[in-house]
């Protein structure tokens, strides 16, 4: 298929209205028998399955979202641990800086205190000294002032502007260094001088003699209402200072205004470790979930705080937390959307091909049971309407028989033109090129265009290429449109190689079938023997199709003594081994049939070649016209039919059944024998004929019967058709054997010469001349045919074998028997024993004659039905 | 509707030999009826050949009687037929005109008188 369509593109007449299909890529070619492996699987994953895998998918996505989330939420407990960390590194740090700061002041102050106007307690001019101490190296920490005490607490001087007459003998720091002799920072206190909470420095002075002379004190002004500058603010914001605080031995904040720390639980827990920190607790200052983390000052002993809001402190932790969530988010959201495009796309895209799919199924389908052009042509339109909407398609096939070619729409309004073979022809053969495109306003396809009132302007057609690579037809698309897309092309090949595919495959077929049918007819006998007095008609129908003949037969064989043996059989199983084992039956039934008489005998010899595996059901009929009998055996087998044309009277020969040979033991087979009318038809059949799925065999057995009485000489040809439209076709194989039993004119049937066939043979006679109308007559006539072959028996052959034709018939009331043997005529002696049979049948006949010929010799009786009276010779 | 049995049966009463047939007389059973009728023993007055149930009697069946007849009429034994006349058989004596040769009677009683 594929090989030829770049080299077809090439051929269109003319370039300019000829326009190709866009050329494929990849492996895949034009007319690719099937769809690629993967696009099996997407056209055949069921919806469920594909929603599933969507469902999972967008699962999937959530659980990295998820697992992003909690590694975000990590990272935010991480930072927040960072945080606090850092707040206890920066508290540590302040204590240290607050421990140098106080031992920087008490340095100061302890070597002003050694300075001689101190030593000297020259107070005129300590407070000046102390101003300019103050000014020099205790400015910066010293923000109220530096002043001194005497011995007894009042102040003798101080660097203020005046010196008030106060006794601070009362304060703490005055009473320490007064009992140590130590340095000591007292905790918060409000400073007499400016009413503000201040911390003073204390350090002890001494005289020249060494003795305590008083206490040198350094105010530090807490001013917690005074606000940072901005860039102080900023500074510390960039420190990591903000919220930091100190805490006196008291438990007062001395930068907020010595006020107690606001929860006495939070304060022992301090006061309980040098450095630590609390989360989620109240603030220092009162307040919920700050973070505070403090260090001691070893100097002080006071504690070196910083308190955070976590709001505030965390805030660049949840910045990021906030950030990384709104990242995976946007993230997981952007997969989201990105599947649901592409899963909506290739839902649409599924959903196309679904039906495209669905309409290739179907056509496999179709075309897998379609055995003629004509089936295939007519699958490949259908499927190619359900696609292709808005076009009107034309498949078109080679058949042995010539063209089929078909044309249908789905467009609105369409009708077939009437009389428009010769354009179909002319479009399958535009197919022959293809595939491509052809314009219809070219000038010879003019008629085309208008054909079609102008609606349709292009012509798409694609080659179904045989075997061979010649075009065996085509598919062509006629559409309003210029162009078809590279996906309906690839579709179009599709169907095109199908169609190839299925014709190659229904010519092969067509053949194979006529092989197995001529076979099947082969192993059927070729012809009937004819009976006389008996007309036989025999048929075969392969029901099935292609290779698979069945293993029905019949056959028919009439043995020398008159004796017609009819059989029907049915080996279970189709194809070749059912024909074989059919064509050895038969074989063995013919045989059979010759030595025995007995229908049941038959079948028993038969059950004897039937292998373990096999399953046969037949029906032996045995008719005797002479003796007016039918003898019949059944094994597994639908009843033969058998039609007294006089009466009317259909009888099923079901007296005598035995389980299928294969099944049945020999001593189940029996026979049944009835009376065989005069005038009558018999049918054998196989089940073929009268079984249908779904219907009981009674409906096609009533049907066979119906076709039998109301049809006078009916045919099989005919008796198929009948009861075919009584019950449907057959699928199934049919064979079927008719036999029209009328009197004969004459009887003719071959003896062998041998007195043991006489008995039988006179039996016979006394039947056959009772049913003639010779029943008075019948002793005497027997008597004298006995005669007849006694002389042929014993003069012509002498007991040495052969045979003797007896030939009987009635002509108005004359009976005349013909008994011929082919023997030499021994001319014995003259002998009383010689004449009696002689004089027996001279009497007991009207007439005898002697024929004595080189070749044989026949004697004939003669007798009327009503005889003269008898010249009895008187004893 | 079969053939009746050819059957043969022979007996003694006194020194006379009865010999019952049944069934058909032909050329395939008349040599049995021949062998047994010529088995009457020397001593032997009469032999006595009851056909009054033998359905078919052809010329061999005549010819055998005829034979046996003079052989043991050489032997001094007399032969007895028994066929009644209403009977089938009778008319194939009659026509073969040997009803008094072969001392054809109608009764048993009769032939052994």
């Amino acid at each position: 298929m594929a090989k030829n369509g770049a080299e077809a593109n090439g051929k269109g007449a003319d370039e300019s209205q000829t326009q190709a299909p866009p050329k494929r890529r990849g492996p895949r070619r034009l007319g690719a028998e099937s769809p690629t492996p993967v696009e099996r699987l997407v056209l055949r994953t069921p919806t469920a399955f594909r929603r599933k895998l969507l469902a999972v998918a967008a699962l999937a996505i959530l659980a990295l979202a998820a697992v992003s989330g909690f590694l975000a939420w990590h990272q935010y407990r991480a930072n927040q641990h960072r945080a606090v960390s850092d707040l206890n590194a920066r508290v540590v740090l302040v204590g240290g800086l607050l421990d140098a700061l106080v031992q920087g002041g008490i340095n100061t102050l302890e070597a002003t205190a050694e300075a001689p106007v101190i030593q000297n307690q020259r107070t005129g001019e300590m407070s000046s000294y102390l101003r300019h101490v103050d000014q020099t190296a205790g400015k910066q920490l010293f923000t109220a002032g530096i002043g001194w005490l005497d011995a007894g607490g009042n102040l003798g001087a101080g660097s203020g502007k005046t010196v008030p007459k106060i006794n601070l003998a009362y304060r703490d720091y005055f009473k320490q260094v007064e009992t140590t002799r130590k340095p000591y920072v007292s905790s918060g206190l409000i400073s007499y001088g400016f009413g503000k909470p201040t911390v003073v420095v204390a350090v002890p002075t001494f005289d020249r003699n060494g003795r305590f002379s008083g206490v040198l004190t350094g105010a530090i002004l807490l001013n917690p209402n005074q606000k940072p500058s901005p860039s102080q603010a900023r500074q510390n914001e960039a420190l990591g200072f903000t919220g930091l605080t100190v805490i006196d031995r008291a438990g007062q904040l001395i930068t907020g205004g010595l006020k107690h720390v606001a929860e006495p639980a939070l304060l022992a827990r301090i006061a309980k470790s040098p450095t630590g920190d609390v989360k989620g607790s109240p603030g220092l200052a009162g307040g919920s979930h700050h973070v505070v983390a403090w260090a001691t000052s070893k100097t002080l002993d006071w504690k070196v705080a910083i308190d955070r809001p976590e709001s505030e402190l965390y805030a660049s932790a949840r910045r990021s937390l906030t950030l990384d969530l709104v990242s995976i988010g946007v993230a997981a959201l952007v997969a989201l959307l990105i599947f649901a495009v592409l899963a909506r796309r290739s839902r649409r895209e599924i959903e196309e091909r679904g039906g495209h799919a669905q309409s290739w199924s179907r056509l496999s389908r179709s075309l897998a049971t379609a055995t003629t052009a004509a089936e295939i042509a007519d699958a490949v339109l259908v499927s190619v309407q359900e696609v292709f909407t808005d076009a009107v398609a034309v498949a078109a096939l080679e058949s042995e028989t010539g063209h089929e070619i078909r044309v249908t729409s789905s467009l609105p309004g369409w009708r077939r033109v009437p009389g428009d073979t010769d354009r179909l022809r002319l479009i399958a053969e535009l197919t022959h090129d293809g595939p491509r495109t052809v314009s219809l306003e070219r000038g010879d396809l003019r008629e085309l265009y208008d054909a079609f009132g102008g609606r349709l302007k292009a012509l798409h057609a694609v080659p179904i290429l045989d075997a061979d690579g010649e075009p065996g037809g085509g598919i062509a698309l006629l559409t309003a449109r210029g162009r078809l897309a590279s996906s309906e092309w690839e579709l179009l090949g599709a169907y095109a190689a199908q169609a190839a595919r299925a014709l190659d495959r229904a010519r092969a077929f067509e053949h194979e079938h006529d092989l197995a049918v001529r076979l099947q007819r082969s192993l059927l006998p070729a012809e009937l023997p004819e009976a006389p007095g008996i007309g036989l008609a025999g048929e075969y129908l392969a029901g099935g199709t292609g290779i698979e003949i069945g293993g029905d037969w019949y056959d028919a064989v009439l043995r020398p003594d008159g004796i017609l043996q009819l059989c029907v059989g049915d080996v279970s199983g189709r194809g070749v081994g059912a024909a074989t084992i059919m064509g050895r039956q038969r074989s063995v039934f013919r045989a059979y049939a010759y030595d025995y008489e007995s229908p049941a005998e038959v079948l028993r010899r038969m059950i004897r070649h039937v292998n373990d595996d096999e399953m046969i059901t037949a029906a032996c009929v045995t008719l005797d016209t002479l003796e007016g009998v039918i003898v019949y055996s059944s094994a597994g087998h639908p009843p033969p039919l058998l039609l007294d044309r006089e009466s009317g009277e259909i009888t099923r020969l079901d007296g005598a059944s035995s389980p299928p040979l294969g099944v049945a033991e020999p001593g189940d087979v029996v026979e049944h024998r009835i009376e065989l009318p005069l005038h009558a038809t018999l049918a054998l059949y196989t089940d073929g004929l009268v079984e249908r799925r779904g219907e009981s065999i009674e409906t096609g057995i009533e049907a066979l019967a119906r076709a039998m009485s109301e049809t006078p000489g009916l045919s099989p040809d005919a008796a198929l058709a009948t009861v075919g439209s009584a019950i449907g076709a057959s699928n199934d194989d049919v064979a079927l054997l008719l036999a029209a039993i009328e009197p004969a004119g004459r009887i003719a049937l071959e003896l062998p010469a041998d007195p043991s066939v006489l008995p039988d043979t006179r039996r016979r006679l006394r039947a056959w001349l009772q049913r003639r109308g010779f029943g008075d007559a019948e002793p005497e006539i027997v008597l004298a045919i006995s005669e007849a072959l006694n002389n042929a028996i014993e003069h012509a052959y002498r007991g040495s074998g052969g045979s003797i034709r007896l030939d009987l018939g009635v002509e108005g009331d004359l009976l005349r028997i013909d008994v011929a043997d082919r023997g030499r005529w021994v001319e014995a002696t003259p002998s009383a024993e010689r004449g009696r049979g002689l004089m027996l049948m001279r009497t007991l006949m009207d007439d005898v004659e002697i024929d004595r010929a080189p070749d044989g010799t026949t004697v004939t009786l003669a007798r009327r039905r009503v005889r003269e009276p008898a010249a009895v010779p008187a004893v | 509707m079969s053939t009746p049995a050819f059957e043969l049966k022979s007996s003694h009463a006194a020194d006379i030999l009865v010999v019952e047939v049944a069934g058909e007389v032909d050329m395939a059973t008349s040599p049995q009826v021949t062998e047994a009728v010529e088995a009457a023993p020397d001593g032997c007055r009469r032999v006595v050949v009851d056909l009054s149930e033998v359905t078919f009697l052809d010329s061999s069946g005549l010819n055998s009687l005829v034979g046996s007849r003079r052989s043991l009429g050489a032997r001094g034994i007399e032969l007895r037929v028994v066929s009644p006349s209403d009977h089938v058989v009778r008319r194939v004596f009659e026509i073969a005109q040997l009803t008094d040769e072969l001392g054809v009677v109608e009764t048993f009683d009769a032939a052994l008188n």
